[in-house]
């Protein structure tokens, strides 16, 4: 039986009497024989078989902010970061290409393709152009008369022609 | 209570040194152990478990002694990173079992009754199952003030609290202990 401290005593002899004598008991506790010898043991046992202490350092700014982020540089995560990336980047160039090439860059590709082509071409995919990029192409064929400079009756005219020419489906798509 | 018959300079000097850096190791374990172990088992009441605890955290401050930078007594350091390890050892334990606090108490009741590293009475045992029911914090202020005697001046550069916070902390510990006997 241990005597406490005069100061706790004191302390308790005034908070709780119950609780002072209690303490004179002890707590029950005990411990294996040579306990502390044994762990000691084993303790160094397990720092023998592990690495050595890590040297002091000085941690910076940039160290402390990217401490949490470490694991990031791990095998697994770095392989499964460099996977994420390397598909978000062959993803981004597949839409990029599969994007309609707008504006005045659509003009210059259509420039390069013979007028029978492009023809065929817009003809089969008319709702995927909007009408600005429309107008323009139309501007630029060689066998459109200038509308500018048609008399309403000539307009009649080529308009009729025009109907004529075309397929029943394409003249209902318009209609 | 144990006091250091080294000092931290002389642990600390003989670990910088490869050559003697187990040799520090070891004093180091002997000089501080028997405290270090003391908190650890109050705080999780099984020597098992304390023993598992302490070992953690005696190899983890073996392989991180350059990070002490000193600001602290080498006491104080360890005592943290021990204490450290023996809450998060807690808090796992909590979260594993689903318990309420009546069926926690008596399975504690029952451990420690079948414990053989444990000779406590009943009234000793109802002691326990009230500390139980107090905050980490709160346990651990009683323990360092009840169990190990600590000076509220010492017990303040250990915890980084004030003195008033730790006396009000203690003091309201043994009121809730009080209560749990007269319930």
């Amino acid at each position: 039986m241990k005597r406490p401290d005069e100061d706790i005593r004191k302390e308790l002899e005034e908070l709780s009497p119950h609780l002072l004598k209690l303490k004179e008991q002890g707590d029950g506790f005990r411990l294996p024989k040579d306990y502390f010898q044994r762990m000691q043991k084993e303790v160094l046992d397990k720092v023998q078989a592990g690495s050595q202490p890590s040297p002091s350092k000085n941690i910076g700014w940039l160290d402390r902010l990217l401490e949490p982020l470490q694991f990031l540089f791990q095998p697994r995560w770095a392989l499964g970061l460099a996977t994420i990336a390397l598909l978000v980047t062959l993803g981004a160039v597949w839409l990029y290409q599969s994007q309609p090439v707008a504006g005045s860059e659509l003009s210059a590709e259509l420039a390069k393709l013979d007028p029978e082509s492009l023809d065929a071409y817009i003809q089969a995919n008319f709702h995927e152009f909007d009408t600005e990029t429309l107008l323009e192409f139309a501007s630029n064929q060689e066998d459109q008369p200038n509308f500018e400079d048609l008399t309403p009756e000539e307009l009649d005219q080529y308009l009729n022609e025009t109907i004529q020419e075309m397929d029943a489906e394409t003249l209902k798509e318009l209609l | 209570m144990p006091q250091a018959k080294t000092s931290d300079d002389e642990i600390l000097g003989l670990m910088r040194n490869p050559k003697t850096l187990e040799r520090g190791f070891r004093l180091l374990m002997e000089t501080h152990q028997e405290r270090l172990y003391w908190q650890v088992r109050r705080l999780l009441n099984d020597h098992d478990d304390a023993n598992d605890v302490l070992q953690n955290a005696l190899v983890k401050v073996f392989r991180n002694i350059g990070q002490f930078e000193g600001k602290s007594g080498l006491y104080t350091w360890l005592y943290r990173i021990v204490t450290n390890e023996a809450i998060t050892f807690l808090n796992q334990r909590k979260r594993r079992s689903s318990t309420s606090i009546d069926d926690a108490n008596i399975n504690l009741a029952n451990r420690l009754q079948a414990d053989s590293f444990f000779d406590g009475d009943e009234a000793q045992i109802r002691l326990k199952q009230a500390l139980e029911t107090l905050p980490d914090r709160q346990k651990e202020v009683f323990n360092l003030r009840y169990y190990e005697e600590m000076g509220y001046e010492e017990m303040s550069k250990l915890l980084n609290t004030s003195v008033g916070a730790l006396k009000a902390s203690f003091h309201h510990a043994v009121k809730k202990v009080e209560q749990f006997f007269a319930a």
